[in-house]
């Protein structure tokens, strides 16, 4: 099942996390670090839907843009303290995230997936064009800084509040992952009319795992939001949910450090070819078609096939329905190890 | 007003003829091999560029550069049949899918290195001919460019109803174990699904080259589109896309013209989510 961890080795572990970014001069790094941790809330949570649900969301970039504006607006326009707006943003995006899960979820596989692309769309054209609101592509300026003590956060506390943010997500999405509601989940996952055979209200607890990751989401938005302090429609388009896809995938779906990983790797990773934009691009594109042919379970998955062939077997991906039955039963024991 | 309704609803049909040919294409692969092409947009962008690249370079005429555009993004619906689709034939419906937007990536990546991101015009032959009846005006242009996509969507009917291997593409998307026990090759009609619906998304995109301006990009939204006439249409009903497409060119400019042009590009999404929440019965069918 869990692999032994050295709780000595961990606490040095989070103690780098924690402190060594206080070395760093540059600015940029620490940016870097603090993106990194708003793509693993984004992607843990997402995580819930598409790793443990098995339902292939294409449009979190669009409820990441619901909590950032909701935010942007609640303190520019109404005069809402950050917090307070920060927490509602979540609220909101949970709530906006209602109308988008209650008929999409009600499709299954790549169906589900392009309704949550086609509604991803709408969203943006939404956020480009409803100007009065939203002020279009010129975005919302001067959104407040978070603060503490009444003074702006610097980078460095902007990286711890990410920080506290990833593990509050981390917390909860494990939380939910170990209960009796993330096997239940998982069972969707494998097979969905088993899973309603069993007794299991499979609609209902999709719905619920889409809700709470839009309001993780939403979290993320408003950490966004008030860390650039400025939102615009083109941060929240459909390649900011095919990135987050590609992240998890990465990564590895289903498992508790695949986003984790995926989102590091991934916000690094093309930091090397900032110079040809050009190039990155193409070598995003084809970096996806490499790792769906041939790590079609993230570099988690790799990793445990590599460590022991045991643990790893079987194909840990959303909807394997019409997949071979080898390597089921094994795979119920280790979908939480992480 | 009269008039200005015809005349939106004739442009309208020129559009969606446009749709419907881009459309029916990706139908077959959808309906036959049962997986989601979003890099389709990505073919007609490259038919545009390919008939662009012949013309200018090569000084071809309209009827060289559309065969031009069609043999060179059929060969591209190829490849990627073999080295992207192929080797994930067997996998989860998702895979397919991600490995197709890493593709519809690449695609449009790789053009935006050769052609570069300044809008580009394809030099349309009989310009400035303009045909008037009623108030009603169109140019020689857009009735050249439907009656093409006509021609083609008659070629194509025909070859999906009488050829052998139009039957083959049929009797594999109702059943397609059943059709490989009665001795249909897989490996065989794949690709010329692909090849065909690369042939007729490049011919979309190379007729179009002389209405619009060309930019790597122009691919993303009609990828989406045709994705969404595909459903609507059914997958795998040649005819039901081809009216998806009509349907969907006269209602955007429609709305368009009389109400709020800004929202244009939402209608196909919405409709998609209109007709997803009531037909779900018979998609869910086939995940």
């Amino acid at each position: 099942m869990k692999t032994p961890v050295n709780p000595l080795l961990t606490l040095i572990g989070m103690a780098v996390v924690v402190l060594a970014p206080m070395a760093i001069e540059s600015n940029y790094y620490l940016h870097l670090l603090i993106m990194i941790c708003i793509y693993v809330t984004l992607t843990t949570g997402l995580n819930l839907v598409i790793g443990y649900a098995g339902q292939g969301s294409l449009c979190h970039g669009a409820l990441y843009g619901f909590g950032a504006y909701a935010s942007a607006l609640l303190t520019t326009h109404l005069g809402f303290p950050v917090y307070v707006a920060f927490l509602l943003a979540g609220l909101i995006a949970a709530i906006l995230g209602l109308p988008i899960a209650l008929p999409s979820l009600r499709l299954k596989g790549v169906y589900f997936s392009v309704a949550t692309l086609g509604l991803q769309e709408i969203a943006f054209l939404v956020n480009v064009n409803w100007i009065s609101l939203t002020h279009g592509p010129m975005g919302i300026v001067n959104v407040p800084p978070l603060t503490f003590a009444g003074k702006p956060l610097t980078m460095i506390q902007y990286y711890w509040a990410g920080l506290i943010m990833v593990a509050l997500t981390y917390a909860l999405v494990k939380l939910i992952v170990l209960s009796r509601t993330g096997r239940e989940l998982q069972a969707i996952r494998e097979d969905e009319t088993a899973a309603r055979a069993m007794g299991i209200n499979t609609y209902g607890l999709k719905v619920m795992a889409f809700v709470v990751s839009a309001f993780i989401a939403g979290l993320a938005g408003a950490f966004f939001a008030h860390y650039f302090k400025f939102v615009s429609p083109d941060s929240f388009r459909d390649t900011v949910s095919v990135t987050l896809f590609v992240m998890l995938l990465a990564g590895g779906r289903g498992t508790l450090m695949g986003p984790v990983l995926g989102a590091g790797l991934l916000t690094i990773l093309p930091e090397f070819l900032r110079m040809a934009r050009d190039y990155q691009l193409l070598f995003y594109g084809l970096a996806l078609i490499v790792l769906t042919i041939f790590f079609p379970k993230g570099v988690v998955g790799w990793w445990e096939s590599r460590v022991s062939p045991e643990r790893g077997r079987g194909p840990r991906r959303p909807d394997s329905g019409g997949g071979p039955t080898v390597g089921r039963r094994s795979r119920r024991k280790e979908v939480t190890a992480g | 007003m009269g008039t200005q309704i015809a005349q939106l609803v004739v442009n309208g049909v020129i559009v969606g003829g446009i749709y419907a040919l881009a459309a029916s294409g990706l139908t077959v692969i959808t309906g036959v091999l049962n997986l989601i092409n979003f890099a389709h947009g990505e073919f007609y962008m490259l038919g545009a560029y390919f008939a662009l690249t012949a013309a200018t370079a090569l000084g071809f005429g309209f009827v060289p550069y559309l065969l031009v555009s069609m043999a060179g993004v059929a060969l591209v619906g190829v490849l990627s049949e073999r080295f992207v689709f192929r080797p994930l034939r067997f996998a989860p419906a998702v895979s397919p899918l991600i490995a197709s937007l890493g593709l519809s990536i690449a695609l449009q990546a790789a053009s935006l290195v050769i052609w570069q991101a300044r809008p580009l015009r394809l030099p349309g032959i009989l310009e400035g001919v303009v045909f008037s009846v009623g108030g009603v005006s169109v140019s020689a242009q857009r009735i050249l460019v439907c009656a093409v996509a006509a021609v083609l969507i008659l070629i194509l009917q025909y070859f999906i109803k009488r050829t052998w291997l139009g039957i083959g593409i049929r009797a594999m998307s109702k059943d397609l174990t059943t059709a490989g026990l009665v001795g249909v090759d897989i490996d065989r009609v794949a690709p010329m699904c692909f090849a065909l619906a690369g042939a007729l998304a490049g011919a979309a995109g190379a007729l179009v080259g002389p209405l619009f301006v060309l930019q790597p990009t122009m691919g993303a939204l009609m990828g989406l589109k045709v994705f969404v006439l595909v459903i609507i249409g059914g997958a795998g009903n040649v005819t039901g896309a081809i009216y998806a497409g009509i349907l969907l060119g006269v209602t955007e400019n429609l709305v368009d013209g009389l109400f709020a042009s800004r929202y244009k590009d939402i209608i196909a999404f919405v409709v998609l989510l209109v007709v997803l929440s009531f037909k779900r019965e018979s998609l869910a069918g086939r995940d």
